[in-house]
């Protein structure tokens, strides 16, 4: 565990417990009572992975959402300019990984094994063409909760700024909410039926992006991206 | 599912688990090349976080938030601490390595080998001191770490690199009125004042 002092309590002479494992002045007295309370922390586990299991858990397949496209397609997603509907929280990410206004990225996706959520049945990103200096994390399923098409992470290292680096994600969706019987297709994406790409950085430490941002130190930043157009290429 | 026996059952599991001495056990040091009694002096420099000019490694660091201690033990930028090592290394159970326990010379606080905590991380870390005592009238625990996050405890620092040394101090001590343990912590670059 990351860290270095982990205090629990400190008894009247000033020292300190800590929780990690071992230290600190206390004196094992009574071991069945130790014993009865490792079985009382794993019948606790238990209890709390089968209430969680069994108030949280959707238990309704994912529903379909989407239209238009196979359940293995490549589409080509060109980026508008930024989403002016809503007041950015984080700063812009300045295209350091090359998603600017007129980007055009490429997604090849499939859907894997439908789950069990409240959102949609969307589709795992096996790739995107068109980003710099990223690295997609192993493809999983979309958000449970999520209406997105696809939604995918992975890491920035910058190949021109040496230590500008950080986590990355990416999702693509509708920018409207779908009703429960409601289907759409990417391929209908305009200016009339609102598609977005909302990518998110975090950078470990801003100061090395060179000049890209003010500030120093981890950072996070955000763009939304309306989108121009998608469309199917043609393997 | 009854609930008396459920409520018994979950009431046992929140109980905090006591720490034993039992659980620390001695290990092989993370970083070997130092005589077991050596006397490493080293001068504290820039603080060392994300906005340092060397690659942060924030595993070193609490992973809860935590003020600067603002030098209230006399450690700040500038000043020379030494770690004088015993040559033992301990440790938490299923842990690979431990750094060596360490005194450091001078210390206002008292040797407390009780104590632990530091991260142990194999070629990283160098020595470990804890000490317990009064500081600015409150009873106090402090750990002081040393380690090379390069793994590389004599070379030279590169910008935008780990650096090869780096100092962490933390301190804790309990509010009296809500008894609750507060703590800050601070961790510099480091330079060694004469070559171990």
């Amino acid at each position: 565990m990351p860290g270095t002092f982990l205090a629990e309590s400190m008894d009247s002479s000033g020292r300190i417990a800590v929780e990690d494992g071992y230290s600190l002045g206390d004196t094992m007295t009574n071991r069945a009572f130790q014993w009865m309370k490792k079985l009382g922390h794993a019948a606790t586990l238990l209890f709390c992975a089968y209430w969680l299991i069994a108030t949280s858990a959707p238990n309704v397949p994912a529903r379909d959402c989407f239209t238009g496209i196979g359940a293995k397609d490549t589409l080509r997603v060109v980026l508008g300019g930024p989403d002016s509907s809503q007041t950015p929280q984080v700063p812009s990410c300045q295209g350091l990984d090359g998603l600017v206004n007129d980007a055009a990225l490429t997604f090849t996706l499939s859907q894997g094994p439908r789950s069990e959520s409240a959102g949609c049945y969307g589709y795992e990103t096996q790739s995107i063409v068109g980003t710099s200096d990223v690295t997609l994390a192993a493809a999983g399923p979309s958000s449970v909760w999520s209406n997105a098409l696809t939604t995918v992470d992975g890491a920035f290292s910058s190949s021109r700024s040496s230590g500008c680096r950080g986590t990355w994600s990416i999702i693509l969706e509708p920018d409207f909410e779908l009703g429960s019987d409601q289907k759409v297709s990417p391929l209908d994406a305009s200016s009339a039926e609102r598609w977005t790409v909302v990518r998110s950085m975090d950078v470990a430490q801003a100061q090395f992006c060179d000049g890209v941002f003010s500030q120093t130190g981890n950072l996070q930043c955000q763009d939304r991206f309306l989108v121009q157009s998608i469309t199917a290429v043609t393997p | 599912m009854p609930i008396l026996p459920m409520a018994v059952v979950t009431t046992l599991g929140c109980v905090p688990d006591a720490a034993t001495p039992n659980d620390v056990v001695a290990l092989p040091l993370c970083v070997t090349g130092f005589q077991p009694n050596a006397r490493l002096s080293v001068r504290l420099g820039a603080i060392y976080d994300a906005s340092s000019d060397y690659l942060y490694d924030g595993s070193l660091a609490p992973f809860y938030s935590t003020p600067s201690c603002a030098g209230e033990d006399g450690m700040q930028t500038g000043s020379i601490v030494t770690f004088v090592l015993n040559g033992a290394a301990t440790g938490a159970v299923g842990d690979s390595c431990a750094a060596s326990r360490a005194h450091l010379d001078p210390d206002s606080l008292m040797v407390d080998d009780s104590l632990a905590g530091v991260i142990a991380r194999p070629g990283v870390s160098i020595a470990a001191a804890y000490g317990n005592g009064s500081l600015n009238g409150r009873p106090t625990s402090a750990v002081r770490g040393l380690f090379t996050p390069n793994k590389m405890p004599r070379s030279t620092p590169v910008s935008r690199e780990l650096p090869p040394l780096v100092v962490i101090r933390e301190l804790r001590w309990q509010d009296p009125k809500t008894e609750e343990v507060e703590a800050c912590f601070d961790s510099w670059i480091g330079s060694w004042e004469s070559t171990p």
